[in-house]
């Protein structure tokens, strides 16, 4: 029955497929540039511009002109100096968020999705404690709880986002828990945390990717909105949500610059996340 | 072929069930295989198969559960009713050939590096690992074991993912080796030649292999005796010899008829099994 079948002309062995990078979403570029292209201009401009914290009474309140291109806030600093120098500081803390509820997220959802049992009752039941809680309540409550600092802002806003995170990533693991090549090193007596952490951590955690991003362009607004209601970054410091805030006493009086460009930047820098995310998420359906 | 055979493994009265009061899946199934024999389970799609296999390596869903029976590999008990699952470290010679070999590999680490991970949790240290996954993956035939141990699952062939999977198996010395429809998802040349590959490996090995397949000239040439499943129950037992030519069970007179060409395949359909029970 195992007569061999002879080719002609053996056919060459296919050359291995590499195409994986060279189809990056053109959605995904965009996002990647204008973010890489917006700390481009947060490290190079600063040393063009005026000191973002630099007063001048005489020069308060000034609409844009060609001298200052932004205007100047009530104490008279160049708003085009503020912005920029913010850049650095929001783009890092909304990095830093979405990484901290991504790591935070995916550890859980791995544990939840593929020990299943105990584990993940106590996991999942714990998450619908923090999901039952607006997110940005939550956010507010922890950095109030924690105590006042960027560092406990970045964690309230981290941690109202790890719930989704937790939710993709267990989907995903319960799946994956079951695939052969799972089985198979199971049967091999290879310990459950190494298989969690080697096979079906790296195989789960693809729709958690595209929520990271998300979350990055999420965690400018809502930490803009906490620094807006003074918890997280303060004055004088040039912050968006900071600079909004102290903007938005003065609109009334039809100063609407010192308010208008930050929030455009924030606008910005969350239409580059949300690029990245939404590019990622169409590249995974393919 | 000796006599001084032991038995690797013994099934006693394995009964499989849906939970605790569910439809039986498996019903009172006892067979033994010798090392360095090759057991094959024969039947149809739903007959209890690869519920079998499953549960022989300790591996049910947790919708399933063993009620009676127990089996044991080398002497020591890999199921038996009341155990709800095997724990992690509690380390059973088996290993596990699957039907489709690039599921059974993670689509997300290179080859090579699957290999020495594998042949690191049996305890070997890291070089040995390195050396001895390049040996392996020539010993399944693989050419160009460097190249090929850097490469994705997803970058090679359905067969050669097969390949690497048996080497993996291989590479863990296991006392029964479990292929659960190991050709099936391959083409026929491809098919031939893993079955050569897995016939020479239990040969150097020496251990026992339980092969479960629909395909009864794919037994016929592996097996040494036969296990025919026919709606979760053991309707005939054997060495390969006799039921391919002097079956008992009407089940197995027409499924050996049927692939000699002497039945059309609806005979066998027709019948809804109660008078072959």
């Amino acid at each position: 029955m195992t007569a061999p079948l002879v080719h002609p002309t053996p056919p060459k062995p296919k050359s291995p497929r590499r195409a994986r990078s060279s189809r990056l979403n053109p959605l995904v570029i965009g996002g990647v540039a204008l973010l890489v292209g917006m700390l481009a201009v947060g490290f190079i401009a600063p040393h063009f511009l005026p000191d973002p914290l630099a007063t001048a009474a005489a020069d308060a309140s000034q609409p844009p002109s060609a001298e200052h291109w932004f205007g100047t806030d009530r104490y008279g600093r160049d708003v085009l100096a503020r912005t920029i120098d913010a850049i650095q500081l929001d783009l890092t803390l909304a990095l830093a968020c979405a990484i901290a509820a991504f790591t935070v997220g995916t550890v859980l959802g791995t544990l939840a999705g593929f020990m299943g049992g105990v584990v993940d009752e106590i996991i999942m039941r714990f998450i619908d404690i923090l999901a039952a809680f607006p997110a940005f309540v939550l956010a507010i409550l922890v950095a109030f709880a924690l105590g006042d600092g960027v560092v406990f802002a970045v964690a309230g806003v981290a941690l109202a986002a790890v719930p989704e995170f937790v939710r993709l990533t267990r989907a995903r693991a319960l799946s994956i828990r079951r695939q052969d090549f799972v089985l198979a090193s199971r049967v091999l007596g290879v310990r459950a945390l190494v298989i969690a952490w080697t096979h079906v951590a790296p195989n789960s955690t693809g729709p958690a990717i595209v929520q990271a991003a998300f979350v990055g362009g999420s965690a400018i607004l809502y930490l803009a909105g906490l620094a807006f209601l003074g918890v997280g970054v303060h004055p004088p410091q040039a912050e968006w949500g900071v600079m909004i805030s102290e903007g938005s006493a003065e609109i009334v009086r039809g100063i609407w610059w010192s308010s208008l460009f930050p929030g455009l930047f924030i606008l910005l820098a969350a239409v580059g996340f949300h690029l990245i995310s939404d590019g990622m998420a169409r590249g995974q359906h393919d | 072929m000796t006599d001084t055979r032991t038995s690797a493994v013994s099934v006693s009265g394995l009964t499989v069930g849906v939970g605790a009061h569910g439809p039986t899946l498996v019903d009172d199934l006892s067979f033994e295989i010798a090392a360095g024999t090759v057991m094959g389970i024969v039947g149809e799609s739903g007959s209890g198969k690869s519920v079998t296999s499953l549960a022989i390596a300790g591996l049910l869903p947790p919708s399933l559960s063993v009620r009676a029976g127990e089996v044991r590999v080398d002497g020591r008990v890999t199921a038996s009713a009341g155990r709800r699952r095997r724990r992690g470290n509690d380390r059973v010679d088996i290993g596990v050939i699957f039907q489709d070999p690039r599921a059974a590999l993670n689509p997300l680490m290179p080859i090579g590096a699957q290999l020495r991970r594998s042949l690191r949790a049996a305890g070997m240290n890291r070089a040995r690992a390195e050396s001895r996954s390049l040996e392996l993956l020539e010993d399944v035939g693989i050419a160009d074991p460097v190249r090929v141990g850097q490469s994705y699952p997803h970058e090679i062939s359905g067969g050669m993912c097969q390949r690497v999977v048996i080497a993996m198996v291989v590479g863990a010395e296991p006392s029964l080796i479990i292929a659960d429809e190991p050709t099936t998802g391959l083409d026929l040349t491809i098919q031939a030649q893993i079955l050569a590959l897995l016939h020479e490996t239990v040969t150097r090995l020496g251990c026992a292999v339980l092969l479960i397949t629909h395909d009864l000239a794919v037994a016929a040439t592996m097996c040494d005796t036969m296990l025919v499943l026919y709606g979760g129950v053991p309707v005939e037992v054997g060495t390969s010899a006799k039921i391919l030519t002097a079956a008992e069970h009407p089940y197995t007179i027409r499924l050996v008829a049927a692939v000699n060409g002497e039945v059309s395949r609806g005979a066998l359909a027709i019948d809804d099994g109660g008078d072959l029970r």
